[in-house]
């Protein structure tokens, strides 16, 4: 009886202990990768507050009408170029502040003639090309409306005569952004109509503008395949990597474990491998390159893919695991005349599941991430990696620093499916070896 | 080991057991050949190039015998970049490679939402290395940071981090405390969920409780994976380049230079590639001694 | 054991035939290595006119022997996002179209890493024709034979003599020449029109020395509204806006010799002279940023959205700063605020053209009529042109004398321009041996601006100490072989 209580009291604090510990470290893991999603989502500004902000602020939609009346009637593209101008200077003007989207309504003797919108991932995407200073001229648009028009920057919708009755005009709203708008289009003759109202309004789903404005890069980075050909390469590359760690892996380890018999001869064998892992990558950067270019691969997917068949710790693993096999069990399918290749695939490989999901998870993070390597091994984008890929991204001008965090929960997602993946089968593992015990 | 076994070591060749003495070649010839052509071809090479003062647009240069050695291991940059790279091993060492062990253990414990947990274990390993680094950065930053801000409540700091000579290796190496790493926590927990549950029981019955079956039963039980993970942990963190490089650039005032840090500036930087050469084989030297030693040192406690 | 003995066997085989090649190379190679050591002389002396390239009037060898089609690959494809993609891409055919028996292929470098892609391409042989390089690698690559002899070239080049002088200066070693200068920037002090006047400062009189500098930059400074005076640069690149204030101080970072040999002058009384200045900035006027090892972005990030006062800045970082939002009108340019020497040099950097030394002397000219027409008045015209059309805020500074700016910069505050080109009269190379010095120099950069207790001279010295003996000794022991 008191024994019971014993081990009762000391489940009762391990049980405590554990949920105190793993709660404290999952928060504690979760805060850099929360923080992350939400600065995916916040402007530079937010970014950089103090106090620290956790929710990102509510982007603005600034709505703007402006009045032809009186004036001559002309033909659509030039209301396109005046609606471009209204829409496009004052933004860059306040390129800081928080705008999710611009909308511009024409309207001519009570009548809506054109309706434009800008969006703000459209805007950041656009932004260097369109309005790369706020030094802006009379004929700039004649050249930057084939770009916006091109791109699909901005939507432009023409009604002509057939636009239905304007409503009231509110005047410009009293608000800080709307005041910034109206200023502009006071102290400039830039804009060709009259600004009869500007009005601010949230709006909330330009809040995942980041996301679409990566998107919107991506496409025009990678033509229209976009950003589908990197994914596709770093498939292909990951997978062969993956796949081929573990048929040489499994296969080197399990010798090295159960088929070589001489103490002397294993030690050889496991340095062989394991002594690999101690060369600083980085030296071989150059040695490597020239093997591949002595073997013709620079430029291609292979280059980036056989490297990584030698990986000392992968193999050291699969030793150390199927030591924990019993010989026994091997020695009873031997003797009941299995070939070695048999006693491999249908007795060792269903006990080890575990360690094969391990080696894959393993491997194919790193081989996901790398950078250096398939950078250095490549210069034709066409066989660039999603790493490679979103490297490049980054570095483009037009890149805040939200887009930058929005990628990095991008390229996580895939890992994320892994995981989700690979999780059930290293439980399905774990009951296999239940059945060994 | 010791059970009588017919079937002979490569080394012995034996006419009877045909199937057997052609399997090990058979199965270790693949990863042989792709570690002689991966490995050790270019190791060679670098350890041929670290015998000249190298030139590139004329390879290999003027042969120098062993003064790129001599040269570097001179420099007080050096032995100052090999003292970085051991306190942070001994940080790692001692702020986080028994982490997940023990979160392995406990978390063995845990029945419900089990999954839920390792999965939340593992989000810190996909998030992008860099990215993950960026965040820490900002977290760190003494006007705007997270990290600060939160301090002060609890009548901490404020602290000047990656600005503070005394706090930029910690600083470092903190992430890696809280981010911990997830793969070897998976590696773990499977090794533990393999024990077979009548060791387990039988400790029960002889009255050991639950605390000394982590103890006595489970960990003794894993030691062959926390031995794998010991020799991956002590190559990784001894040549650990990206994460230091994307907090600090190895400053400020050289206080994070670590030798792999100093290997890729002498190659790229610098274009002296024999020296870099020279460099990355005395790490690969000092890393495959302390392999050796641990190798003893575990192989004495079996 | 038969395995040991015959890996090491192959293992001795080798390395023996390892020597034997080497053995080859090294004798060619000794004569370049004592071709180009003696080689770098000129680099740091900026007043160093370029040895007898301008002043030779060479005639021009009349281009009558037909042209061979000879195929040339540049590294300089635009990125997708490049905001003069379309214009550039008209230019290659523009070049075409000019020179038809040259054939262009180009390639798309990415924006990281680009000098491990560029010398892994030198190390296998791929080095393309034609490629950018900035200044500061120039000294080391020339002393390794990558950038191509063009002394011949350059001389019988027609139009030599409408690229400015010291445009040259960098690329020129012993009165040989080896880069086609491509563009220029010179630095300067940027400050923000705005917040000086909103804190009653006249920049003309706070820019006039360090002392009226630094009590300016405490005055800016208001941690409540989380703005600061100066944003200094105590990263890992630190060494390259504190060379400035050595030079103002009326010394230099190192010395060197008639014959070729270097020594340094950390401790001179100009470098501790700078380096109390920086302690200063930071610590008496605390006019500097709180976190000083932040990234040159976020400085420049701390100019643009209005939390820093002012940063040193090259000519051609405006574009970037107005893209970003700065208003252009609120951004001021003025040399350097004097030191104690009275004189405020700044420093010019840029990029050259460099050609493969390894391509036929056809593929070289090619390369090299390529490099001229890319730093022709044509293509320069065109191209201010363009960014006058676009609303792009073009370079100030051009490698040519002939372009005359006047015509594309209207709309652009008149000071900017007169003081960019005001800044480039008074310049200065880098420091010699920066390449091998730079974590020399940084680091006592860094401790004096992280911990007020530390004292100048003292760390100079160790650092001097130091840097004598890993980097000075050898240098000029190398030198001698």
């Amino acid at each position: 009886m008191a024994r019971k209580g014993v081990k009762e009291k000391g489940q009762r604090s391990l049980s405590i202990t554990a949920y105190a510990v793993t709660v404290f470290f999952t928060l504690a893991a979760l805060i850099p990768v929360l923080w992350m999603i939400s600065s995916s989502l916040k402007t530079d500004k937010d970014i950089d507050a103090y106090p620290p902000k956790w929710l990102p602020s509510i982007p603005q939609s600034v709505r703007v009408t402006i009045d032809y009346t009186g004036q001559e009637p002309q033909d659509n593209v030039y209301y396109e170029k005046d609606a471009m101008r209204a829409t496009w200077y004052p933004w860059m003007k306040n390129l800081r502040e928080n705008i999710g989207e611009v909308e511009i309504t024409g309207i001519r003797g009570g009548t809506m003639i054109y309706r434009a919108i800008t969006s703000s991932s459209s805007f950041h995407v656009g932004q260097p090309m369109v309005v790369p200073s706020a030094m802006f001229n009379d004929t700039l648009m004649n050249l930057k409306l084939p770009i916006i028009k091109e791109q699909k920057l901005s939507k432009f919708k023409w009604y002509g005569d057939n636009g239905k009755a304007a409503g009231d005009t509110a005047g410009i709203a009293d608000s800080a952004l709307a005041a910034k708008f109206g200023e502009f289009y006071g102290s400039t003759a830039f804009v060709k109509g009259k600004v009869t109202s500007i009005v601010e309004k949230s709006a909330w789903s330009r809040l995942f503008d980041s996301y679409l404005s990566l998107n919107k890069l991506a496409k025009d980075a990678a033509g229209p395949m976009g950003f589908f050909q990197y994914f596709l390469n770093s498939s292909i590359v990951t997978l062969s990597c993956v796949f081929m760690q573990m048929v040489l892996g499994g296969l080197a380890g399990y010798t090295l474990s159960h088929l070589i018999r001489s103490k002397r001869w294993q030690f050889f064998w496991i340095m062989f491998f394991l002594a690999t892992i101690m060369i600083p990558d980085i030296s071989l950067l150059l040695p490597l390159y020239l093997l591949m270019k002595d073997l013709h691969l620079v430029n291609s997917l292979l280059a980036m893919i056989l490297p990584h068949s030698a990986w000392g710790i992968i193999i050291f693993l699969f030793k150390g695991f199927f030591d924990q096999i019993s010989k026994e069990l091997l020695q009873a399918a031997r003797v009941d005349g299995a070939s070695e290749i048999r006693t491999f695939t249908q007795i060792v490989i269903p006990l080890s599941i575990p360690i094969f999901a391990s080696v894959a998870v393993l491997t194919f993070i790193p081989v996901w991430n790398e950078f250096v390597w398939p950078l250095v091994v490549n210069n034709l984008p066409k066989y660039w990696t999603f790493t490679v890929a979103l490297n490049d991204l980054q570095n483009q001008s037009n890149v805040q620093q939200n887009m930058i965090m929005a990628s990095s929960f991008v390229s996580m997602t895939p890992l994320l499916i892994i995981f989700l993946f690979s999780q059930k089968y290293i439980e399905k593992g774990v009951s296999f070896s239940g059945v060994k015990g | 080991m010791g059970d009588p076994d017919p079937i002979a070591g490569v080394e012995i060749i034996s006419i009877r057991k045909l199937n057997i003495r052609w399997m090990p070649v058979l199965f270790l010839f693949p990863s042989v050949l792709c570690y002689v052509l991966f490995k050790y071809y270019p190791l060679l090479n670098m350890i041929y190039v670290s015998f000249f003062r190298y030139s590139i647009v004329n390879p290999p240069g003027v042969f120098v015998g062993f003064s790129n050695y001599t040269e570097f291991l001179s420099s007080a940059t050096f032995w100052q970049a090999v003292s970085n790279t051991f306190v942070f091993f001994a940080l790692y060492l001692g702020l986080t490679f028994w982490i997940p062990i023990v979160q392995a253990l406990l978390l063995s414990d845990i029945r419900r939402a089990n999954a839920f947990f390792r999965f939340m274990y593992q989000l810190p390993t996909i998030v992008p290395a860099v990215a993950g680094i960026l965040v820490w950065k900002w977290m760190y930053n003494p006007d705007f940071g997270l990290l600060n801000y939160w301090l002060h409540f609890v009548g901490l700091g404020p602290y000047l981090w990656l600005n503070d000579l005394n706090m930029t290796k910690l600083a470092i190496v903190l992430p890696a405390v809280f981010a911990g790493n997830g793969i070897s926590l998976l590696l773990y927990y499977s090794a533990i969920k393999s024990v077979p549950t009548e060791i387990l029981e039988a400790a029960k019955v002889d009255g050991a409780g639950p605390w000394r079956r982590i103890w006595t039963m489970l960990l003794p039980n894993i030691r062959f994976i926390i031995v794998i993970q010991f020799v991956a942990f002590m190559s990784g963190v001894l040549l650990a380049y990206d994460n230091i490089y994307v907090m600090t650039q190895g400053g400020p005032a050289g206080s994070t230079t670590v030798v792999s840090m100093l290997v890729v500036n002498t190659a790229f930087q610098q274009s002296r590639f024999g020296i870099s050469g020279a460099m990355s084989m005395f790490m690969f030297i000092i890393i495959a001694l302390l392999t050796v030693l641990q190798n003893k040192i575990s192989a004495e406690k079996d | 054991m038969n395995r040991t003995t015959k890996l090491s066997a192959t293992f001795a085989l080798i390395m023996a035939a390892a020597v034997t090649v080497s053995a080859c190379g090294s004798s060619n190679n000794a004569e370049n290595a004592a071709s180009t050591t003696n080689a770098n002389e000129p680099v740091a002396t900026n007043a160093t006119e370029p040895a007898a390239t301008n002043d030779t009037t060479q005639t021009e060898p009349a281009q009558t022997a037909p042209e061979v089609d000879v195929e040339i690959t540049v590294w300089d494809k635009p990125h997708a996002d490049d905001l003069d993609k379309a214009f550039k891409e008209s230019q290659f055919a523009v070049f075409e179209a000019k020179y038809p028996h040259i054939k262009v292929k180009h390639v798309e470098q990415t924006k990281e890493k680009e000098r491990e892609q560029f010398m892994t391409a030198v190390a296998g042989g791929e080095q393309p024709d034609a490629y950018l390089n900035p200044y500061p690698d120039m000294e080391s690559y020339i002393a390794q034979g990558i950038p191509a002899d063009i002394t011949d070239l350059w001389n019988s080049f027609e139009d030599k003599a409408s690229y400015l002088p010291s445009s040259l200066n960098a690329a020129t070693v012993d009165g040989k020449i080896y880069g086609v200068p491509n563009s220029m920037y010179v630095t300067g002090l940027m400050y923000n029109k705005q917040m000086f006047a909103d804190a009653g400062i006249d920049p003309a009189a706070a820019l006039k020395d360090w002392d009226s500098f630094g009590a300016a930059a405490q005055k800016l400074t208001n941690p409540g509204k989380g703005t600061y005076g100066y944003a200094i640069l105590g990263m890992d690149w630190a060494d390259w806006f504190f060379e400035y204030y050595v030079w103002q101080a009326g010394g230099d970072l190192t010395e060197k010799a008639a014959d070729g040999t270097a020594k340094p002058a950390f401790t001179s009384d100009a470098v501790v002279k700078a380096l109390q200045y920086y302690k200063d900035l930071k610590f008496k006027y605390q006019a500097t940023q709180k976190n000083v090892v932040q990234s040159l972005d976020d400085n420049q990030k701390d100019f643009y959205t209005g939390h820093a006062a002012s940063m040193i800045a090259g000519s051609d970082w405006f574009g970037g700063l107005v893209s970003k939002g700065m208003d252009l009108n609120n951004i001021g340019f003025s040399a350097l605020p004097a030191g104690p020497s009275g004189i405020s040099p700044s420093q010019v950097g840029g990029n050259y053209w460099i050609l493969n030394p390894k391509a036929s002397p056809e593929k070289q000219k090619a390369a090299f009529t390529y490099a001229t027409y890319f730093t022709s008045k044509e293509y320069l015209e065109a191209t201010l042109q363009f960014a006058k059309e676009n609303g792009i805020f073009p370079n100030l500074l051009y490698v040519r004398s002939d372009l005359d700016l006047s015509k594309y910069i209207e709309g652009m505050p008149a000071d900017l321009v007169a003081n960019v080109q005001a800044a480039a009269n008074n310049t200065h190379l880098e420091y010699f041996l920066k390449a091998r010095l730079s974590p020399y120099i940084v680091k006592p950069i860094q401790q004096v601006l992280l911990d007020e207790k530390t004292d100048p001279l003292t760390v100079l010295k160790a650092a001097q100490d130091l840097a004598q003996k890993e980097v000075f000794d050898k240098y000029n022991a190398e030198l001698k072989k």
